[in-house]
């Protein structure tokens, strides 16, 4: 199949397509300023415990600061390809002087065919909270990320290569899935085809593992409000990265997650990061999950077996 | 470029991006852009496995020399999304690939894209920056 | 008080007999542990839990003697006997003797296929709802959607994989699971037996009662074997309070321990 756009330009004319789909009302008027209630708000079916069903496979749109495939090509630095480390741009992907990215006015869903349109209001999308959009980094700790990002490309040692590119498990930030939600009684299990991993949310009022059990994914508790699912995650491990940019979290991580349903395509999330060994606030961040075409089938996706990555970047390790 | 953004607006909402996102390891590490590269060759094995599938060509230089090179390509999941089928590129099979060479110097690319005998051009859906960038 | 214990034996009676005829509304209260299985709102076997094997499988599917690091066993395969065309015993014996760097999950912790997963010494998730269902694996989180709609894909076009794509579907009270597009990757046990990636591999799940599985695989393979053989064994519910998959992330462990002294090239 031959293709008529180049990538580059596909990205930018999805952008530009899912911007326009995010911001412009139904009727295709100007985009609005401002939310405005929807005429009937949607009442989602039940399940047999009485949530409710969310159940489907869904594309999540960013949340802010992701590795969104958006790139400036003759970006502030020019000719430079921002990947590449260099001594003006040596946190090599971000310009923001906190490392989050730059939140185009769209979100990519990552090439998923979507269920239905957008929702017709404008949505809160990236970094929310604080409102002067800089990350509350303690000023040692992001001196501390900075030298880490310097050592990242080349990577100096297995720490400074991204957990990403290890296979590792993502937790909450990184991977676009797509996501399957399924809800048995008294739990959302959250499916990922990226690295094929299950997130349990227990909905059933047990308390969180002991402090001793640290997880990649941490552990998830939640219970619905209305139409609202808020998940509370402790006992992360310390191998958690935000985004390429903010490398590594701590393992004091304590995320709440609120997701809320739009109508029956569509639902926005939220997410706030408490880490207060990092940062001397807890901050939030923003995006959409957006259900997919009927008839479209999670993959596997199997990471490790298939991935040269630690051996193009090292070599081989000496066998025993 | 107009009349492509119109086009893609015309269909907003309800298909986004023939490029699929791969949230996962830093293209630079591995590949240097500043070095791009070409080859002309037969294939002689694709492995269609996550995250990366690869492409093996046996590339014959001006002297007849052949080396083996493998270029990276894009998740088999997005491959197959995009419309790729594992017997649409079988061993045997004359291909041009081009792309961005590894930064230790081995033979050894990120493919951008692949073009088949008949002419067609196929992007390959993987982490390498475009050489034009429009 | 002749009344009273006519209403109670009526009353034993009747619930007795609902019982019997498995009435799925009345059902849905839980049942008792030695009876009949809980039930879905939509009628079906409740297979919702944690589960586990509990048996040798892992390190031999057929009966073996314990060694150092091998508890020993009683095997799990019908007959004892795995149906092997004679340059495919050959190739076990060959995989047996390299064991220990041939094996890809013990050695690499890549994903060990189906029916191997099952009998990991590890738990696995079973989450069931009337529209889908996932097998999700505390051993290098694997997955296993159950599609309980469509058709396999297309072997010729569509990337083999680990775990197989599994196609599911009732057969009374039975989780008929329907298995194809493997790679030939992955072994069924520490021993070396294998399969060529025209394994096809039918799974039937059936609750004997609240806390256990009848576990029962059904292994086809023309190019490896003379004919189809199987394997069956218990599945045990966890059920301590709380119970939850964690996390075994062997891939990573492994990755800290080879590349500690990174970077090994120039």
């Amino acid at each position: 199949m031959s293709r008529r756009f180049s990538s580059a330009i596909m990205a930018v004319a999805v952008l530009t397509t899912v911007s326009l789909g995010l911001l412009m009302p139904v009727n295709g008027q100007t985009p609005a300023k401002v939310a405005t209630p929807a005429a009937t708000p949607w009442t989602p079916p039940r399940t047999p415990d009485g949530q409710p069903d969310i159940q489907g496979i869904y594309a999540r749109g960013g949340v802010g600061g992701l590795a969104v495939e958006a790139r400036e090509s003759n970006g502030p630095h020019g000719a430079e390809n921002p990947l590449d480390a260099t001594a003006s741009n040596p946190l090599s992907v971000s310009d923001r002087p906190d490392g989050l990215r730059n939140i185009p006015k769209g979100f990519n869903v990552g090439g998923t065919p979507v269920a239905g349109p957008a929702p017709a209001e404008k949505r809160r999308l990236g970094l929310i909270d604080p409102s002067n959009k800089v990350l509350p980094w303690k000023p040692e700790e992001d001196r501390n990320r900075r030298d880490f990002l310097k050592r990242t490309n080349p990577a100096a040692s297995l720490r400074y290569v991204e957990y990403d590119a290890r296979c590792a498990l993502p937790g909450l930030f990184l991977g676009n899935g797509p996501f399957e939600f399924i809800q048995p009684p008294q739990e959302v299990v959250v499916l990922s085809e990226y690295s094929h991993f299950t997130r349990v949310i227990h909905l059933d009022g047990r308390p969180h593992l002991g402090s001793n059990i640290r997880l990649f994914n941490g552990d998830s508790v939640g219970h619905w409000e209305g139409n609202t699912l808020i998940v509370d995650t402790t006992n992360f491990n310390e191998f958690t990265a935000f985004s390429r940019e903010i490398p590594y979290l701590s393992d004091a991580l304590h995320t709440i997650e609120r997701l809320t349903i739009i109508d029956q395509n569509n639902m926005d999330y939220e997410v706030t990061v408490d880490d207060p060994k990092l940062f001397t606030k807890p901050w939030k961040t923003a995006g959409l999950y957006r259900k997919v075409k009927k008839g479209y089938e999670i993959m596997e996706y199997a990471c490790a077996e298939g991935s040269l990555t630690l051996e193009n970047i090292f070599g081989k390790p000496p066998s025993r | 470029m107009s009349n492509k953004l119109y086009l893609a607006v015309a269909s907003f909402g309800l298909f986004l991006a023939a490029r699929p996102v791969t949230a996962h390891h830093a293209f630079a590490a591995e590949f240097d852009v500043s070095k791009p590269v070409k080859v002309r060759g037969s294939i002689t094995k694709v492995d269609w496995v996550n995250p990366h599938s690869w492409i093996y060509v046996d590339v014959k230089d001006a002297d007849g020399k052949v080396t083996n090179w493998h270029f990276e390509l894009g998740s088999p999941n997005a491959l197959f999304r995009l419309g790729w089928k594992k017997d649409a590129i079988p061993a045997g099979l004359e291909v041009e690939i081009s792309g961005y060479r590894a930064k230790s110097g081995e033979p050894v690319g990120n493919a951008r894209s692949l073009t088949l005998p008949n002419g067609h051009e196929l992007f390959t859906g993987g982490s390498a920056p475009d050489i034009d960038g429009k | 008080m002749n009344t009273i214990r006519r209403s109670i034996i009526s009353a034993a009676a009747f619930a007795t007999i609902l019982w019997l005829m498995e009435i799925p509304a009345l059902a849905q209260a839980p049942a008792a542990r030695a009876g009949a299985p809980r039930r879905m709102a939509d009628g079906k076997p409740d297979f919702n839990g944690i589960w586990q094997a509990l048996n040798t499988a892992a390190w031999d599917i057929q009966d073996h003697v314990g060694q150092l690091g091998v508890p020993p066993g009683q095997g799990v395969v019908e007959g004892n006997e795995i149906p092997y065309q004679a340059w495919a015993l050959a190739k076990k014996k060959e995989n047996f003797a390299n064991r220990k760097t041939a094996d890809q999950t013990e050695v690499n912790c890549f994903l060990p296929g189906v029916p191997r997963i099952t009998y990991m010494p590890f738990p696995f998730k079973i989450a069931q709802t009337s529209k889908a269902i996932a097998f999700s694996y505390e051993f290098a989180h694997g997955l296993r959607i159950i599609q309980m709609e469509g058709n396999h894909p297309d072997p010729d076009s569509f990337p083999d994989t680990w775990m197989g794509d599994s196609r599911g579907h009732w057969e009374g009270e039975t989780l008929v699971v329907d298995v194809r597009n493997f790679n030939d990757q992955t072994w069924f046990d520490q021993a070396g037996n294998f399969h060529s990636d025209a394994l096809h591999v039918v799974e039937r799940y059936t609750l004997t009662d609240p806390d256990h599985i009848n576990y029962e695989a059904t292994i086809e393979d023309p190019k490896v074997f003379t004919r189809p053989w199987k394997m069956s064994m218990p599945l045990y519910r966890r059920v301590e309070k709380n119970m939850e998959l964690l996390e075994y992330e062997c891939v990573f462990y492994l990755q800290e321990e080879r590349y500690k002294n990174a970077p090994f090239k120039k």
